[in-house]
């Protein structure tokens, strides 16, 4: 074998050998990676479930189960439907002697005896604006559900919620207004987004608790219809109801 | 004007690898009168010898280099078990030689001396000074030259390598008849220079973020207050070096990440680092792939070149990576430089090293800092 020969073999032999190294820290680094990525993935799995489980806290469950599938504008008309707000009585006055922990501290017991009876009653909590309270019934009713029953629903929700207030030992005094008919609900942003509800039935139900009393539960005419004859109803007579004009209206006084 | 000639060959009888180089640029050259020279010698191929004929065959040249864990060149391109050499010549420009011992007891005389003897050469200050040194006390040396020279002056370099990435065999760093395991070789350059330099990784950082809590030079003993290889253990496997998933971390009052391989553990739960990372550093997991460390490399050599001062076209390129880089990419690390020379002139000389850590600026901090994993652009002209 002449020189050149023998360098070029010499040479050959000095690349495989690097090369086998390289192969040896590529191995290495690679099973580095994977063990990198596995236990990342897990922790991606935990973090998948708690967004998740958060995201049901602020919006209903099938609602993020249209966002999981891919939904990104979501909005639905809903034409029978039961729009209960609430109101404390005199809450900004009374509120400005309490100390900013103590004040929470009330508002959040008083809301989460609400939210425990939006549950029990099956009705949708839709938010909370300082000390006024929203839900609504019949959102997650198939168009072939019985709507009379959504509106039980609410007044069941509303007496639930006079006494859970009660029980509450709460200084406040609140007011209830009921209303029924079409809503449209969506998601409103990408960002903090919420679920929300809007149109006329939602004004309307807004001034019927601004117009109800401390501790009643005022409701409409088509609200009253479909409580007859299984709630005591109270006639109030004709309400200015403002931008609807002069409504009959009823007091829900309690279940016969 | 400033002349790089580069020469390389990977034959495995050293003395003829040298010669082959020596001819290449000697050929470049043209009548053009050398001053100073580079030389990046694999680790298994140097010998003195290389150094004694580079010196016989370019009289009275001033010769700074280090071992490499391969090489690259716009010759011959990525090799390993190469040598590559650059001789640099200029009528405008004064290239002084320096080079100080004892960087693991001393790095601060080291630095002093390496600096005195190149500034004594030079009639003009310094802008910029190209540094070969050892790798474990690296970061003292680069405080300590930073001590030595002007603020506007710009350090780059590396620091000697290897061809095995563990283990405790020494780099060897060398200036003239010169060598040692625990030098500092710098080559300063005065006078009308243009240059630019980029740094880039690749490197994704993930995962969740924790904060030192107690650290030492070249360990971190904490993070979050607990060991700090119980910490890393959650997501590496720690019986080795990290090579592959470096640590990243952020200086308090920074913004600028860099990284740092754990190169083993001790008993007390520390991980052993090249370097220093300050207590109160945010450190992070890391992640990479070929491409991504690819596109990085590209994107380095792109900004330096767009970062080069206007009316004046680089004339030379060095090139500093990282030995990890090298096995990271496996038979793909030509590529890197294959990067480099789509985005530059074809014409524009290209020598450079793979190291155990580089020594650049990164981000928008000016000072030049000691890093890990990293590929290190440099563009020179006058």
């Amino acid at each position: 074998m002449d020189d050149e020969s023998s360098r070029g073999n010499a040479r050959l032999e000095r690349r495989i050998r690097r090369l086998e190294a390289t192969l040896e820290q590529v191995e290495r680094i690679r099973d580095a990676n994977a063990t990198l990525l596995s236990r990342l993935m897990d922790d991606l799995e935990v973090e998948r479930q708690r967004s998740h489980e958060l995201l049901l806290n602020v919006l209903p469950e099938r609602i993020v189960a249209r966002l999981d599938a891919g939904e990104t504008h979501i909005a639905d008309r809903h034409d029978e439907v039961v729009v209960l707000m609430t109101d404390l009585v005199a809450f900004t006055s009374s509120a400005a002697q309490l100390s900013a922990g103590d004040l929470v501290a009330e508002l959040n017991d008083l809301f989460t005896r609400f939210d425990d009876a939006c549950a029990a009653r099956g009705v949708e909590k839709i938010k909370t604006i300082g000390d006024a309270y929203m839900a609504v019934a019949g959102l997650d009713r198939s168009p072939q559900g019985d709507a009379q029953e959504s509106v039980v629903a609410a007044a069941e929700l509303a007496l639930d919620m006079l006494d859970a207030l009660g029980e509450a030992r709460s200084r406040w005094a609140m007011r209830i207004g009921i209303h029924a008919g079409p809503v449209v609900a969506g998601i409103i942003g990408t960002r903090k987004f919420a679920y929300d509800v809007w149109g006329d039935t939602v004004n309307v139900a807004s001034r019927l608790e601004t117009t109800s009393l401390p501790g009643r539960i005022h409701v409409s005419e088509p609200v009253a219809a479909a409580l007859e004859g299984r709630f005591a109803l109270e006639p109030r007579g004709a309400v200015d109801l403002k931008g609807k004009g002069e409504l009959p209206t009823w007091f829900l006084n309690g279940r016969l | 004007m400033l002349k790089m000639a580069v020469g390389q060959s990977d034959d495995v009888d050293p003395a003829a690898a040298i010669d082959d180089a020596i001819a290449q640029a000697k050929a470049q050259l043209g009548d053009a009168a050398p001053r100073a020279a580079i030389l990046f010698a694999a680790f298994d191929s140097f010998d003195q010898s290389l150094v004694e004929r580079v010196r016989r065959a370019f009289p009275g040249i001033d010769i700074v280099g280090a071992t490499s864990a391969a090489e690259m060149s716009s010759i011959a391109g990525y090799l390993e078990d190469s040598v590559a050499l650059a001789v640099f010549a200029s009528d405008n420009l004064e290239l002084a030689a320096g080079m100080g011992v004892g960087v693991d007891s001393d790095p601060k005389s080291a630095a002093r001396n390496a600096v005195a003897q190149a500034r004594a050469e030079l009639t003009q200050d310094p802008r910029l000074c190209i540094v070969l040194t050892e790798g474990i006390n690296a970061q003292r040396v680069i405080s300590a030259l930073r001590d030595e020279l002007a603020d506007d002056v710009l350090i780059v370099g590396g620091a000697a390598g290897r061809q095995e990435l563990g283990g405790d065999q020494p780099t060897y760093q060398f200036r003239n008849e010169r060598l040692s395991a625990k030098g500092v070789v710098v080559l300063l350059v005065a006078g009308p220079l243009s240059f630019s330099t980029s740094v880039g990784t690749g490197w994704r950082i993930l995962g969740p973020r924790g904060t030192v809590t107690a650290a030492g030079y070249s360990v971190i003993k904490e993070i979050d207050g607990q060991p700090a290889v119980a910490w890393a253990s959650a997501y590496l496997d720690m019986s080795g070096a990290t090579y592959g998933n470096p640590l990243a971390f952020r200086d308090p009052g920074t913004d600028d990440w860099y990284l740092r391989v754990a190169l083993s553990t001790d008993e007390q739960g520390g991980l052993r680092i090249p370097g220093e990372v300050p207590v109160g550093a945010s450190v992070q997991l890391t992640t990479t792939s070929p491409d991504e460390m690819l596109k990085a490399a590209g994107a380095a050599v792109e900004r330096a070149r767009e970062a080069f001062p206007a009316g004046v076209a680089p004339q030379a390129a060095l090139m500093f990576s990282c030995a990890v880089r090298k096995y990271m990419l496996g038979t793909r690390t030509g590529l890197e430089l294959a990067a480099a020379r789509e985005i530059l002139p074809p014409s524009i000389p290209i020598a450079g090293m793979y190291c155990i850590g580089e020594i650049a600026p990164t981000g928008a901090a000016a000072e030049s800092h000691f890093l890990n994993e990293t590929f290190v652009t440099l563009l020179l002209g006058s």
